[in-house]
C-alpha cells in the first residue's frame, strides 16, 4: 500500500516558480522539474531525523534491561536474559547480547536510552495504542494525523523531503493533512525513468516530459508535470539503488537510507520499518539469546551499524536516529515462550549529535500496575518534544497540541554544513547540464523569437 | 443539445469505466438527457454471482478472487452507472478486510451496496451501518452501555452523512450511546466460543437513558439517529454533504455552492434517491463544461480497467491485486476510514512510478495482442491520430498530440522496428489517458 497526501497549492507554486519569460511571452519550461532536484541538493546543512519503527511492540525490558536484578530474574523466569554475554551500560542496565555494536556505540557516547516511555492514556488495544504513540495528541481522541505528519504540514519540502523507505506505505506517524511523503520502494533501480543508458528510452522520456505542457485543462498539465517529476526522481535516487538493498531486509533498507542522505536530496525526515516484534510466541528459543526476539535485535544491531558506516562523516553530524516501538510487553511471560502486550518501553536516540546515557526513571519492578505492567515514567510526547524542539527546531506545542519539556539529549546548535563531495558536484553538474539542454531544446522548438 | 463524439466519450469516462469506440458511437447524437438516462438504465446488467463462487478459499484468497471478478466485471460491463457508482460507494462507506478479517462479510456489504446504492440513501445507510462488516470495522461491535466505543458514532456523522464541523463532541458521546448494544454476537458459551459475526441487538447492553443529540433530548436509539440525520434537523447538512461529494466524484472537485444547493434541494425532494441525485449531477451544465473535461485524475482501478479493456486483457493476464497494491488502491482494503481521495491524492511520486512501471511493462505485449501494429506505413499525423483514438481521446491537448506525432516521426525514421510498441507505450502516458 502506498499512501501519500500532497498539497497542490505548495506544489503548483514550486512548479510555477520555474516559468520562464522568452520573447515577451511566458513559456512554461518542462525541464524546470529538474530544478527541484538541484535545489534540494544545495541545502546540505539541514538536520535530518530517521525514525526506525519496531512494529508490533518491542520488549524493551529484554532489549536493554536490569539483567542482574533479582526482581527481573524472578519475574521473567526462563525468559530472563543472562548477563553473561550481555553488554554493560549504566544504572545497572545491560544491552541484550545481540546488541553488541549498539553497545559499543553507547560507550562512545552516541546512544541515549530513554526508559519508562509510554502513553499515559493507553489501553492495550493494539490498534489504539499504535494510533496514540504515533499520533501523540494530548487527549484520548483518535487523531487522523501523526506527529511527524503535523510537522510536515507546516514545513514545505521537496519530493524527497520526507521518505518512507521500503515501499510498504507511509507509516501513520508521518501522515498529515497536506504532508507529502514519498514512499520509496527498494527496487528503485527498476523505477521507470531511472535507466538512461538507452537512446530509445531517452526519446520516450523526452516525449513524456513535454506532454501536458501548456494544456488549458489544469489537471492535464498537472498530470504531465507529475509524470516528468517521477522520471527525474527515479534518476535522482538511482545512484543509491543497487540490487543488494532490495535483498537484504532491514540492513539493505538502512544502507539505502544512508545513501539517500549522502545524495543530498533535501531529505529532512525518513522512516524505516522493522516488522515482527509482536512476540506472543517463541520470543525466546531455549534461552533468551536465541529465538525470534534475539534474531530481530541482531538484525537491528547490524542494520544500525551499516547505516552509520554508510553515512559520510559530514552527514553523520546532522543525522539523529529515533528507534521506537508502539508499546512494550508484559513483564511476566505467557505460556507460549512469549510475552503479551504491555505498556512502557524504551526509546533510543542515536547519532553523533546525541549526548549518550540513560534518561528517565526505570519503572520499578516491585510496583507493577494492577495488570502486571510496568508503570510509565515518561510521557512519550517528551521524547517527541525533544526531537521537535532541539533537532527540527519547532515548538512542540505547534505539533503536539501542548507544550512538553524536552530532555537534554541533543547537542545544540545544529552542526555546520558538510562540504559537497565531488560525486555530488558531478551529479549536480549533470542535472544542470541536462536542464539547460532541455530548456534550449524547448525554446528552439516553441519560442518564435529564440 | 446533441452529443458530439468528445462529449459522448466524456460521459462514458465519468458515468462508465471509459467507453470503447463502438460504445461511444452509440451515444453520438443523443441529447444529454437521453444519453444520461441510458447510462442510468442498469436493467440489463449481468446478475451477481453467489458467495459460493468465492467460498472455500483462504480468506485473503477469497478477497483476491472477488477483486479479480470485480475487475473483469468492470472491464466487460455495459457502459452504465453501476460500476462507477460502486467505486464511489465503496470509498464513501470505506471498510477494509484487513481489519474485518472476514471476506464473506465484505462480500455481503458489496452486494448491499449494489442492491441499495441506487435507491434511498436512508435505506442504504441503514443496510451498511447494521452490516457486520461495518460493525466490526468501526468497532461498534464493542460499543456497550457504560463502556462506549465512539468510533462508529463519529464516522457515521463525519464521513457518512454530514461532514466535519457539523456536530459537537457531545453529539459523538450521545450518538455512541444511542448505538450501544447494536453489536455482533461475538464469542459465546452457547456457540462453544466460536466467533459469530452476525448482528445482534442486546437490550441489556443498550443505554436506554435520555441522551441529548443535536440539541434534542430523548431516549435515542440507532435507527432514529439515522432518521434525524437524513430527514430531521440535519437533513440540510446531510444533503449538502452527500450531493457535494457525488458531484465531486462525477463532475469536478470544485463546485459552486449554488450548484450544490440546487442538487441538495432536489435530493431532499426526491426522498434521497441516489440514482436521481446522480442523474441531476450528470445533467448540470457544469458537468458538460470545458472546465469539467479531464478535470479528474483516474484512480488506479479506473486506469487499469480502461487500459486492460482496450488491450483485450482480463484478470487472467495481470496480477491485478499486486499491481493495485503498488498503485495504492486495493479494493476492499482502503487505507483508512475516509477511503481514497481524488486527483492530487493519486499523483504521488511512488504511485506514478508504480503506474509507469506497469505501462512500461505492458508495451512488450503490444505485439502479441495486436495492439496498434499497423502504424509503420501511415504518415506521422495519421499514426498519431490512430494512437490517440485507440484510447478514445477526441479532444487531445496540443502538446500530447505533438509529442506522439514527433515520436512516431523519429521512430519511423531511425528505429522502424520499434514502431510496434513505442507509440503505444508513450500513448499511455498521455495526461488525457490518465485523466477522466
Amino acid at each position: 500500500m502506498t499512501r501519500e497526501t500532497t498539497s497542490s497549492i505548495v506544489d503548483r507554486r514550486r512548479f510555477l516558480q520555474g516559468a520562464l519569460v522568452a520573447g515577451g511571452a511566458a513559456v512554461a519550461v518542462p525541464s524546470i522539474l529538474a530544478d527541484e532536484v538541484a535545489a534540494a541538493a544545495a541545502a546540505t546543512s539541514d538536520t535530518i531525523l530517521v525514525t526506525v519503527t519496531l512494529a508490533g511492540g518491542n520488549d524493551g525490558l529484554n532489549t536493554i534491561g536490569p539483567f542482574t536484578n533479582s526482581a527481573y530474574r524472578q519475574l521473567r523466569g526462563s525468559m530472563a536474559v543472562s548477563p553473561n554475554n550481555a553488554h554493560v551500560a549504566d544504572n545497572g542496565l545491560y544491552f541484550h547480547p545481540q546488541l553488541r555494536r549498539l553497545a559499543t556505540r553507547y560507550r562512545r557516547g552516541e546512544v541515549a536510552v530513554v526508559q519508562g516511555v509510554g502513553e499515559p492514556l493507553a489501553d492495550r488495544s493494539h490498534f489504539l495504542n499504535l494510533a496514540r504513540w504515533q499520533s501523540a495528541m494530548p487527549d484520548s481522541s483518535v487523531s487522523r494525523t501523526g506527529w511527524l505528519g503535523r510537522w510536515l504540514d507546516q514545513t514545505p519540502l521537496g519530493t524527497f523531503g520526507a521518505l518512507a523507505v521500503g515501499g510498504r506505505g507511509v507509516p501513520f506517524h508521518m501522515v498529515g493533512t497536506n504532508a507529502k511523503v514519498t514512499d520509496l520502494p527498494t527496487y528503485g533501480n527498476a523505477l521507470y525513468g531511472s535507466d538512461t543508458s538507452d537512446a530509445r528510452d531517452r526519446v520516450m522520456y523526452r516525449a513524456i516530459r513535454r506532454m501536458g505542457v501548456g494544456a488549458e485543462q489544469p489537471w492535464v498539465a498537472r498530470v504531465g508535470e507529475v509524470n516528468a517529476l517521477a522520471i527525474d526522481a527515479a534518476q535522482a535516487v538511482a545512484p543509491a539503488m543497487t540490487d543488494d538493498v532490495s535483498r537484504d531486509g532491514l540492513n539493505g533498507e538502512m544502507i539505502l537510507a544512508a545513501r539517500l542522505i549522502n545524495l543530498n536530496l533535501g531529505t529532512r525526515v525518513m522512516n524505516v520499518g522493522h516488522n515482527g516484534y509482536d512476540t506472543h510466541d517463541n520470543q525466546i528459543s531455549g534461552n533468551a539469546e536465541q529465538g525470534v526476539h534475539a534474531e530481530l535485535l541482531g538484525e537491528l544491531d547490524q542494520a544500525l551499524d551499516s547505516f552509520f558506516s554508510t553515512l559520510t562523516p559530514a552527514n553523520a553530524q546532522r543525522v539523529v536516529v529515533l528507534v521506537y516501538s508502539e508499546f512494550g510487553r508484559r513483564v511476566e511471560p505467557n505460556g507460549s515462550a512469549g510475552t503479551d502486550h504491555g505498556t512502557a518501553s524504551k526509546v533510543f536516540l542515536i547519532g553523533r549529535p546525541v549526548q549518550g546515557g540513560i534518561y528517565g526513571d526505570a519503572p520499578p519492578l516491585g510496583q507493577l500496575d494492577n495488570r502486571g505492567d510496568l508503570r510509565i515514567t515518561m510521557d512519550l510526547r517528551r521524547v517527541y518534544a525533544t526531537v521537535l524542539e532541539n533537532w527540527l527546531e519547532t515548538p512542540s506545542s505547534a505539533v503536539l497540541g501542548a507544550s512538553y519539556s524536552s530532555l537534554n539529549i541533543l547537542r545544540q546548535p545544529p552542526p555546520p554544513a558538510p562540504p559537497e563531495s565531488s560525486d555530488l558536484r558531478d551529479r549536480a553538474a549533470r542535472i544542470r547540464a541536462r536542464r539547460e539542454d532541455n530548456r534550449l531544446d524547448y525554446l528552439r522548438q516553441h519560442s518564435p523569437t529564440f | 443539445m446533441a452529443l458530439d463524439r468528445p462529449a459522448a466519450a466524456h460521459l462514458l469516462r465519468r458515468a462508465g469505466m471509459g467507453g470503447t469506440n463502438p460504445q461511444i458511437a452509440d451515444f453520438f447524437g443523443l441529447t444529454r438527457a437521453e444519453a444520461v438516462d441510458r447510462v442510468l438504465d442498469t436493467s440489463s446488467n449481468p446478475p451477481l454471482p453467489n458467495w459460493s463462487q468465492f467460498g472455500g478459499l483462504e480468506d485473503w484468497q477469497a478477497q483476491e478472487a472477488i477483486i479479480e471478478w470485480w475487475v473483469d466485471r468492470m472491464i466487460s460491463a455495459p457502459p452504465t452507472i453501476e460500476e462507477k457508482l460502486m467505486l464511489f460507494l465503496h470509498s464513501h462507506f470505506a471498510t477494509a478486510r484487513d481489519k474485518v478479517e472476514d471476506t464473506r462479510l465484505m462480500w455481503n456489504q458489496h452486494v448491499a451496496l449494489r442492491q441499495f446504492g441506487m435507491g434511498s440513501f436512508r435505506t442504504l445507510l441503514e443496510k451498511i451501518s447494521f452490516g457486520s462488516a461495518m460493525l466490526i470495522y468501526l468497532d461498534n461491535e464493542s460499543n456497550v452501555a457504560g463502556a462506549e466505543q465512539e468510533n462508529f458514532a463519529r464516522e457515521l456523522m463525519e464521513l457518512h452523512t454530514i461532514g466535519h464541523g457539523r456536530f459537537e463532541e457531545s453529539d459523538v458521546v450521545s450518538m455512541a450511546r444511542a448505538w450501544t448494544g447494536h453489536n455482533t454476537v461475538g464469542r459465546t458459551r452457547e456457540n462453544n466460543w466460536q466467533y459469530d459475526p452476525a448482528y445482534i441487538f442486546r437490550s441489556e447492553e443498550h443505554d436506554h437513558g435520555q441522551k441529548t443529540l443535536f440539541g434534542i433530548t430523548r431516549n435515542w436509539d440507532a435507527k432514529e439517529t439515522l432518521d434525524e440525520l437524513c430527514f430531521g434537523v440535519k437533513a440540510n447538512e446531510m444533503s449538502d454533504f452527500v450531493a457535494r461529494k457525488v458531484f465531486q466524484f462525477f463532475a469536478h472537485t470544485n463546485p459552486a455552492q449554488s450548484v450544490v444547493d440546487q442538487l441538495a434541494a432536489n435530493f431532499r425532494a426526491n426522498n434521497l434517491n441516489m440514482k436521481l441525485l446522480v442523474r441531476d449531477v450528470l445533467l448540470t451544465d457544469d458537468f458538460w463544461s470545458p472546465e469539467a473535461r479531464y478535470a479528474l485524475v483516474k484512480s488506479p482501478v479506473e486506469f487499469m480497467v480502461d487500459i486492460m479493456r482496450r488491450c483485450g486483457m482480463t484478470s487472467e493476464d495481470e496480477s491485478v491485486r499486486w499491481r493495485m497494491s503498488l498503485m495504492g488502491m486495493v479494493l476492499m482494503d482502503p487505507p483508512g476510514v475516509d477511503g481514497w481521495g481524488q486527483n492530487d491524492y493519486w499523483l504521488s511520486t511512488a504511485m506514478t512510478w508504480a503506474k509507469s512501471n506497469w505501462t512500461n511493462n505492458l508495451k512488450w505485449r503490444a505485439d502479441d495482442r495486436n495492439i496498434l501494429q499497423d502504424l509503420a506505413d501511415l504518415t506521422p499525423d495519421e499514426a498519431a491520430d490512430r494512437v490517440i483514438h485507440f484510447f478514445s481521446i477526441y479532444d487531445v491537448s496540443r502538446q500530447s498530440r505533438l509529442q506522439i506525432r514527433d515520436l512516431i516521426e523519429v521512430t519511423q525514421r531511425d528505429r522502424r522496428w520499434a514502431m510496434s510498441y513505442e507509440p503505444f507505450a508513450v500513448g499511455m502516458f498521455m495526461p488525457e489517458v490518465q485523466c477522466a
